[in-house]
């Protein structure tokens, strides 16, 4: 007998049944069509979804920039490289609508694609989603969205739109259900990469980012 | 797995005179509570959450057999392989044969406890295999060649200085200057370390927290983005898990999620939480070409239909380590088990037997913290009881306990003969107390015999003057 037998018989014999009958296995086939969230607590559920992202968000290290309009996203990466003392220099995800920004008229920085091997340096991506419940970022590995793009860098800058923002995460399910197969990865952000396993005191940008930096547009 | 549970006696009076450990200890067990309690006081939910979460537990392993075949249908869909581990060298094997048929020589993992179960590690060095641990911790602990004393904080019972010590024995091109350690710059030594690392991997290697039936999806937490990186820059990605992982939907998932970080670290939400399906698609620029999953038994589909199917409830958070009195005072290494605290006093004696692990039921003081803490409601105490109802009746308790019990039950079922053996041993302790407690009674520092392994570490407070029910006789039980 198989190993895959031999344990699929001995959690039956154990359960002190055999295999499911059909009925039994179309029920539970059905009852996860239809899947729902478990409970939604108040905190996902709140009006102000902005407020929320920012307020969640920021307890955990994550930086928060407010921007009115997308074309504004080369000046204020520009602003926060100088004003952290970071290299002028950006690289930009494989994204067409990272590239068709304004990045000309914002002098004296750098933008290049890559790659990412040496640390040190910072990376602009866009992302899936906003989460408000725990001002969570959510981005998805896509042909615009290099996976390595979230773990390798010194310094991380997100853009989300404020129409992108959910309230639970549950509805992060609801979307990507609607897009059929799930990608790769989903990648559930907050905040940069820490470790407390020295003493259990907090270090920040244990092998990822050390600065999750968020460019909030509109809202 | 490797077993010393036999010595939990001798390892704990080592562990209690050991001042270093101790200093870690207290540090630990004053901060990790306080910190789970803030966060669940964040969200009103929390306790009817474990409510859900339990019966999505429960019945997920009622029927376990349905949703491991659809994780394994799903995961296929997706591109991914799974694999079926009887034991753990079932489990190894199987790994070792990925790595080789890949022709790997770099392995790098991210932490995980069921690979410790299985003793992975050992098993792909002998192949020739090189493996890197990931993990902050874990790393420390694989350069120093020792086991997890904790399984969330594998290090937890070492200080900065240690760790200093090890990375200089093992870091020899790494410049450092004179001065006191600073932690800061042995999380960037290790920074440096292992990016070369995780740059030239063949092989990551991964745990899971959740497997989703639904999706065939591999859900991985935590701090530092090691898993991530682990899953994502080599070209091929095991994911090595207990059959017990599995849970139906997404959303349930989910659910798991708003418990895990609150439960283990006091956080709201894994600052890395990553939902991994297959491996990379056509038109991803990058990610692993192979996605295998390795579902290990090991023990586990044995604990369905028995008192202990409870325990496959866990999802290892450890909060109960976090909250107990005899971790707090011993570190996770006494228990020789990689599993310690309530759930490895629980878990290990399911998994290897009684007979060696014994002491770890015993372990307890059964107030009940870790069952109040568990975010899915497994009732250890109760647990931990029925493991030692199992060693009495296969006689492997130890003679002492044996005959004072059985002495005991003699003695109690003579109403009169145990009213007057009470008094007399009432009597006795009053005349070694000394100082006066708050009713005039006062307390003992000392007592002979096997009563000297109370008063060597505390106190202990001399009976009433009047037992229980002579003062019910005279009337002021109804005040009491």
């Amino acid at each position: 007998m198989s190993a895959r037998e031999e344990i699929l018989k001995s959690i039956r014999t154990r359960l002190g049944r055999g295999p499911l009958q059909s009925a039994v296995r179309r029920e539970l086939e059905r009852s996860m069509e239809n899947t729902r969230p478990d409970l939604l607590p108040a905190k996902a559920q709140e009006a102000n979804k902005v407020g929320a992202f920012v307020e969640r968000a920021s307890k955990e290290a994550v930086t928060v920039d407010r921007l009115a309009v997308l074309e504004n996203v080369p000046a204020a990466v520009f602003h926060y490289l100088r004003a952290h003392g970071l290299p002028r220099r950006i690289v930009s995800a494989p994204d067409p609508v990272l590239e068709g920004l304004p990045w000309k008229e914002t002098e004296g920085l750098e933008l290049s694609g890559g790659p990412l091997s040496e640390d040190g340096q910072a990376v602009l991506t866009r992302c899936f989603a906003g989460v408000a419940e725990g001002g969570v970022t959510v981005t998805v590995s896509s042909q615009q969205h290099p996976v390595e793009f979230n773990f390798l860098a010194a310094t991380q800058i997100v853009i989300l739109e404020a129409g992108q923002l959910l309230g639970a995460y549950d509805e992060i399910w609801a979307r990507l259900r609607q897009a059929g197969t799930l990608p790769r990865a989903v990648n559930m952000l907050l905040g940069p990469s820490r470790s407390a396993d020295i003493e259990q005191t907090l270090e920040l940008g244990a092998h990822g980012p050390l600065r999750l930096h968020v460019l909030l547009i509109g809202g | 797995m490797k077993i010393d549970s036999q010595h939990f006696v001798q390892n704990a009076r080592i562990a209690l005179d050991n001042q270093k450990l101790q200093g870690a200890l207290s540090r630990f067990a004053d901060a990790f509570p306080k910190l789970r309690q803030q966060a669940c006081d964040g969200l009103p939910e929390f306790r009817e959450l474990t409510d859900i979460a339990r019966d999505i537990k429960d019945h997920t392993l009622e029927n376990l057999d349905f949703y491991l075949e659809m994780f394994e249908a799903r995961v296929a869909a997706a591109g991914g392989i799974v694999h079926w581990a009887r034991d753990a060298e079932e489990a190894c094997s199987i790994v070792r044969s990925i790595c080789t048929d890949q022709g790997a020589r770099l392995v790098i993992k991210s932490k995980s406890m069921v690979t410790e179960e299985v003793e992975l590690n050992a098993a792909l060095e002998e192949a020739g295999l090189r493996i890197v641990e990931t993990d902050l911790g874990e790393y420390i602990i694989q350069l120093r060649a020792e086991p997890p004393s904790h399984i969330l904080a594998p290090a937890i019972h070492l200080t900065k200085e240690d760790v200093a010590e090890t990375f200089q024995g093992h870091h020899h091109d790494i410049e450092r200057g004179r001065g006191p350690v600073e932690r800061r710059q042995l999380v960037e030594e290790a920074r440096l370390v292992l990016r070369d690392e995780f740059l030239n991997a063949d092989v990551g290697i991964t745990g899971a927290n959740f497997l989703v039936a639904e999706t065939g999806s591999v859900v991985l937490v935590t701090n530092e983005g090691n898993a991530d990186l682990t899953a994502s820059l080599p070209r091929t990605h095991i994911a090595i898990t207990g059959i017990e992982k599995v849970v139906p939907t997404l959303e349930n998932a989910t659910t798991m999620l708003r418990l895990l970080a609150r439960s283990a670290t006091g956080q709201e939400f894994g600052t890395y939480t990553t939902f991994f399906t297959g491996p990379k698609r056509p038109e991803d620029p990058s990610g692993p070409d192979n996605f295998h999953v390795v579902l290990v038994d090991n023990g586990r589909s044995a604990m369905l239909g028995t008192d202990f199917q409870d325990m496959l409830r866990c999802i290892r958070c450890s909060a109960c380590l976090n909250h107990c009195p005899v971790y707090h005072a011993t570190g996770g290494h006494a228990y020789g088990s990689n599993y310690s605290g309530p759930m490895g006093a629980v878990l290990t004696p399911s998994l290897v037997g009684i007979e060696k692990t014994g002491h770890l039921p015993n372990a307890s003081s059964f107030c009940g913290r870790c069952e109040e803490v568990c975010p899915v409601q497994i009732p250890l105490p109760k647990l931990m009881r029925h493991w030692r109802e199992r060693e009495f009746e296969r006689h492997l308790a130890p003679s002492t306990m044996r005959h004072g019990l059985k002495a005991w039950a003699i003695i109690a079922r003579f109403p009169r003969l145990y009213r007057w053996v009470l008094q007399r041993a009432a009597g006795f302790l009053r005349s070694r107390a000394r100082g006066s407690s708050e009713d005039g009674t006062g307390w003992i520092s000392r007592l002979p015999g096997i009563a000297a392994g109370w008063t060597r570490y505390r106190d202990m407070r001399a009976p009433a003057r009047a037992t229980f029910q002579k003062q019910w006789r005279s009337g002021r039980g109804e005040q009491a």
